[in-house]
């Protein structure tokens, strides 16, 4: 469908900008599937994360927290990086309404750092008695995406990620907060884990390119080729 | 209109009644105790006055003036910071009060929610009306003692001066102004006078063709370097010139580009008191009557082009798109007394501008021709040739010529402007062999530059250099006596202004001007035992508010 | 397409703007009723009749306009970059708008959507108490010009139609229950944090507020009706408190106040409460 197409039938049937979120992901069958598996490292010693300073709400928020931009396990491996397959127009389903939660956990956001795929809605909660406002900016140059008030607790506000690409997280109530959507799309994207592994499954054969992000070490794209029902490893080493 | 009228200007060039004898002369601040003790009581004053207008902010976080009033918008709309204009408020002004881009005769939304009104708009008068109100205390370091006398007041006058503008549109394309100002400067009683006071109908011929200005209004508005609207103020000189030479204690404080530059030169001889006759041959000699006010031209004086009202009609507009500005005018010829005031003045400003990013740039030249504008004259002191004190002036009224360029540079927090201006008299004749051999200088040029610099929203910082290469009598004839302060000395100052903004409508500041030419004794005393006074005057310190209301 | 989006804009506009049936007064008491159904705006928007159609030509002479009247500030090519912006605010926000980033900030629509161009054409109108003179002096046909030109900064105006916030119910007369009622929004859903607990913009979350452009901008001073930046009729602040202000700090309250829109009109009330 192209978009002037699109466009037009969006008239037609008033269907209010449906369509310019629709991506070209294609679910398919992937019956003989891959996997990448590998871990994303730091070599050598990460820069410290330096302590945020509170300024309101201490009672909630804590006295002192501690910014959680690197996580580097005994092993050199690198938790929050995001690692997605970036040229993929087709491949194995996912669920479009599956609520991807952000919450506001102790004046943090909790995940810090999640994926979602285009067209998903994250679901943004305050676990804390105070005003949290969440702040969701295009890229990471802070241009506004939604800004919404979150005064009460627990009560979801469910919000539609429209475009592909970085969605950085603030609350402008408390300026030290900070979180990361990486919005792809196609749902091959995963977070590592404490120890940096990750795992994309039930990738389709064929050569890709594979990006490696992360929120203060920038990214880096390499090429990885699956074979049918075969695994292929990626391995990145942030750092010196 | 956070503010509009440069005072000191008008007390200069326009009142000849009141005479340019600004009250009693300064202190002499060189001795050191007096100069410790007022210098005590200044900034005990400022501070009062700082603290006064701590208050008043804080009770009054959003007084604005007239134009800033009637569109509900800040004073840094139009200002870069009060009172001088920002590339919008140029273009507000150019556009006859409306907003640039509109004919809209300064509506605002109220007529539209109130039901449309047709026809003259004249709303609250608080959309009209707007009071500037300026008091500064001086102190000058002068180079030689004497020629000032002694006196204990201090120079603190509260406030100085207070203009009252009338200013607006009676309906689309027609504008007026209106100024009146009640100064009390230097102890002199206070005077209540119009200023400027002109109509303006605009965009005739199609938006931005065609600005016609009717009245008595400043010439210089568009120029690159306006005459109104500085940061440093124009402070007027202590001066005067109901006699020739002129008695000049302190030369003004002021853009010297705009200077008359020539020594020498006066309004010429009163109708009253001239005798057509000459005794002693061939000479046109008369004799001034002492009450005959404004009769020298002092060197330092702001003339022509740059005046800060002169009576008369200008056009000027954008035909050829927002890059070219174009204005042409004439204004009542400024003639010498006895030169029928019958011929006008012409003079033709262009302006290029351009804008780009946080940017604009702006350059713009006049030509300005003054017809039969003054008379040059010599007195040659004791003994003469010549009887006693007989003036002699010249025998023809010379043409007055000035062009000038300037430029303004305005990027983010910086504002840069300058100008240069060059003017052109006859050669003086005076008919008389010996006379004739005096020389004299027919051009003389100025040079303004100045920088301004916001460093916070609230603080600006500013620097001016002036220059001066004086034209007219350079050099007495062969064996008459030298050493007289009409005699041409060129000048140049530095000044220096910090000014802080509590709000946007109040201006403190603390202003500083340094004389840069060698201070030389002149060889003989031709005037009292006194410096030249182009080089009299050492140093001045002025702290001060200027606000708007 | 743009014929589309005019069409799509007509519906849903003049579903809204159809219960209006005379103009109406920002504060005129007297009009509480056509504010009660007017849906979005304190102004009165042209009939769809007098309006330019917006096309390629229409866009150009918006641009001309643009150039004389607004490029001082906004720039030459609308990033909000003129010769005059700096001096406006130096150190501080607002700056004139960046029309090319598409965030404004004086929307009836949702938080993140662009403004409807009723939106962009009552600012012009209005002008921006403080900083923005309102054009109410250029005739509409050629504020709605402007208006097209600066859709055209910014490419996602030719997608969809923007969501709107939705108004249900209309000004409550402001009595003591209701200006009572209000209090009691204004505390549970912490409005005080921000805007202070005496409406003054100094709560305890009032400082270091930015806007997107990394410039201090502190919460309203709300015991100063006359100074609100996206108007002060029951309307307006309604409209600030749902669809927030985009580029600053104010969040969008949309979501809490679904299906309890009553409580914001009485909170519309306290809050003009606090200028008396």
């Amino acid at each position: 469908m192209n978009k002037d197409m699109c466009v037009r039938m969006t008239g037609a049937v008033l269907l209010l900008g449906l369509c310019s979120y629709a991506n070209a992901y294609k679910a398919v069958e992937v019956s003989n599937g891959g996997v990448i598996t590998g871990t994303i490292k730091f070599s050598g010693t990460p820069p410290a994360n330096p302590k945020l300073e509170i300024t309101k709400d201490k009672d909630v928020c804590g006295k002192s927290l501690t910014a959680d931009y690197y996580i580097v396990g005994a092993n050199g491996g690198l938790q929050n990086a995001v690692v997605t397959i970036e040229n993929i127009d087709s491949g194995k389903a996912y669920d479009k309404k599956e609520i991807v939660a952000l919450d506001n956990n102790k004046c943090m956001f909790s995940p810090h750092v999640t994926t979602a795929v285009q067209g998903q809605k994250v679901g943004i909660n305050n676990l804390d008695p105070v005003l949290h406002n969440t702040h969701l900016y295009h890229g990471e140059k802070l241009k506004t995406m939604y800004n919404l008030a979150l005064p009460l607790q627990n009560k979801v506000i469910k919000k539609k990620m429209k475009r592909a690409g970085v969605v950085t997280v603030k609350c402008d109530a408390h300026e030290w907060m900070l979180g990361f959507v990486y919005v792809t799309s196609n749902p091959y994207s995963v977070v590592t884990g404490a120890d940096g592994s990750f795992t994309l499954k039930d990738v389709p054969p064929g050569s890709y390119k594979v990006k490696v992000w992360h929120e203060k070490l920038g990214e880096v794209t390499q090429d990885v080729t699956v074979a049918a029902g075969g695994s292929a490893t990626l391995n990145y080493s942030f750092g010196n | 209109m956070c503010a509009f009228a440069d005072a000191e200007y008008e007390q200069l060039t326009k009142d000849k009644n009141n005479s340019l004898l600004l009250g009693k002369p300064m202190n002499n601040y060189s001795i050191s105790y007096k100069l410790t003790s007022v210098l005590v009581l200044n900034l005990l004053t400022m501070f009062a006055l700082f603290i006064a207008l701590w208050v008043v902010e804080i009770k009054n976080a959003d007084a604005v003036p007239a134009f800033a009033r009637k569109y509900d918008v800040t004073c840094n709309s139009c200002h870069t910071r009060q009172p001088r204009l920002n590339p919008y408020g140029q273009k507000f002004l150019e556009n006859g009060y409306q907003l640039p881009g509109t004919a809209d005769g300064g509506r605002k939304e109220k007529h539209l929610l109130g039901g449309e009104i047709n026809g003259a708009t004249l709303d609250d008068l608080s959309n009209l009306v707007a009071f500037r109100l300026r008091a500064d205390i001086q102190q000058a370091r002068f180079a030689d003692p004497a020629v000032t006398e002694s006196s204990e007041d201090p120079n603190i006058i509260f406030p100085n001066i207070v203009n009252i503008f009338v200013a607006g549109t009676l309906m689309e394309d027609l504008s007026f102004f209106g100024e009146i100002e009640y100064a009390t400067q230097g102890g002199e009683a206070p005077a209540l006078r119009f200023e400027r006071v002109f109509m303006m109908f605009d965009n005739l011929g199609g938006p931005q063709v065609a600005s016609v200005k009717i009245g008595n209004f400043d010439p210089s508005a568009m120029y690159s370097f306006p005459t109104h609207r500085q940061q440093l103020n124009p402070i007027a000189p202590e001066a005067s010139t109901d006699k020739f030479p002129p008695a000049i204690n302190r030369i003004p404080l002021l853009p010297l580009a705009f200077a008359s530059k020539m020594f020498g030169m006066t309004r010429g001889p009163s109708y009253t008191t001239a005798s057509t006759t000459s005794p002693t041959g061939g000479v046109n000699t008369y004799e001034p009557d002492n009450q005959t006010d404004g009769l020298s031209i002092l060197p330092f004086e702001p003339m022509f082009y740059n005046a800060p009202a002169q009576t008369g009609i200008s056009v000027h507009g954008r035909p050829f798109g927002n890059s070219f500005l174009y204005q042409v005018g004439v204004v009542q010829a400024e003639t010498a007394e006895d030169v029928p005031k019958t011929s006008f003045d012409p003079y033709i400003m262009l302006r290029y501008d351009r804008q780009s990013q946080f940017t604009n740039f702006q350059a713009s030249s006049f030509y300005y021709i003054a017809n039969k504008a003054a008379r040059a004259a010599l007195r040659p002191p004791p003994p003469t040739p010549f009887a006693g004190n007989e003036l002699v002036f010249a025998q023809q009224a010379t043409d007055w010529t000035r062009m000038g360029i300037a430029a303004r540079w305005q990027s983010r927090s910086w504002d840069v402007y300058g100008t240069y201006i060059k003017d052109e008299i006859d050669r003086p004749m005076f008919g008389n062999a010996t006379l004739d051999m005096s020389k004299w200088e027919t051009s003389g040029s100025g040079l303004s530059i100045e920088a301004d610099y916001l460093l916070t929203e609230k603080w600006l910082i500013g620097m001016r250099y002036d220059m001066m290469k004086t034209g007219g009598l350079s050099e007495l004839p062969p064996g008459l006596q030298a050493g007289d302060p009409r005699i041409n000395q060129d000048a140049s100052f530095l000044g220096l202004i910090g000014k802080y903004y509590p709000h946007p409508n109040i201006g403190l500041y603390v202003r500083y001007h340094q004389n840069l030419e060698s201070s030389v004794k002149l060889p003989t005393a031709g005037f009292g035992g006194a410096e030249h006074p182009a080089t009299n005057l050492e140093s001045m310190m002025t702290v001060g508010v200027d606000m708007a209301f | 397409m743009n014929n589309n989006r005019n069409f799509m804009c007509g519906v849903s506009a003049a579903m809204v703007l159809a219960l209006v049936a005379v103009p109406f007064a920002a504060f005129g008491a007297a009009d509480d009723n056509a504010k009660a159904k007017s849906p979005l705006m304190s102004i009165k928007a042209s009939p769809y009749t007098e309006r330019p159609v917006e096309n390629a030509e229409s866009v150009a002479q918006g641009k001309a306009i643009y150039d004389k009247a607004c490029t001082y500030c906004h720039g030459l090519e609308g990033k909000g970059d003129g010769p005059a912006a700096v001096y406006l605010s130096r150190d501080t926000a607002p700056r004139p708008r960046d029309f090319t980033a598409g965030i404004y900030k004086f929307r009836s629509t949702l938080s993140g959507e662009l403004p409807m161009d009723e939106d962009i054409f009552h600012t012009i109108t209005k002008g921006v108490v403080g900083y923005m003179p309102g054009f109410v002096g250029m005739p509409a046909e050629d504020r709605w010009k402007v208006t097209y030109y600066l859709k055209s900064m910014y490419a996602e105006f030719k997608g969809g139609m923007p969501e709107s916030i939705t108004v249900v119910g209309g000004p409550i007369p402001g009595t003591a229950v209701s200006v009572n009622k209000g209090y009691k929004v204004y505390t549970k859903f912490k409005c005080w944090e921000c805007h202070g607990g005496g409406g003054q913009g100094n709560g305890s979350k009032a400082a270091d507020l930015k806007d997107d452009w990394g410039f201090p901008l502190p919460p309203r001073d709300l015991t100063r009706l006359n100074i609100y930046k996206n108007g002060s009729a029951d309307i307006d602040i309604y409209r600030s408190i749902m669809a927030g202000l985009d580029g600053g700090a104010m969040p969008s309250y949309a979501d809490f106040f679904a299906g309890e829109e009553e409580n914001v009109w009485h909170l519309v009330n306290y809050i003009r409460s606090l200028s008396q």
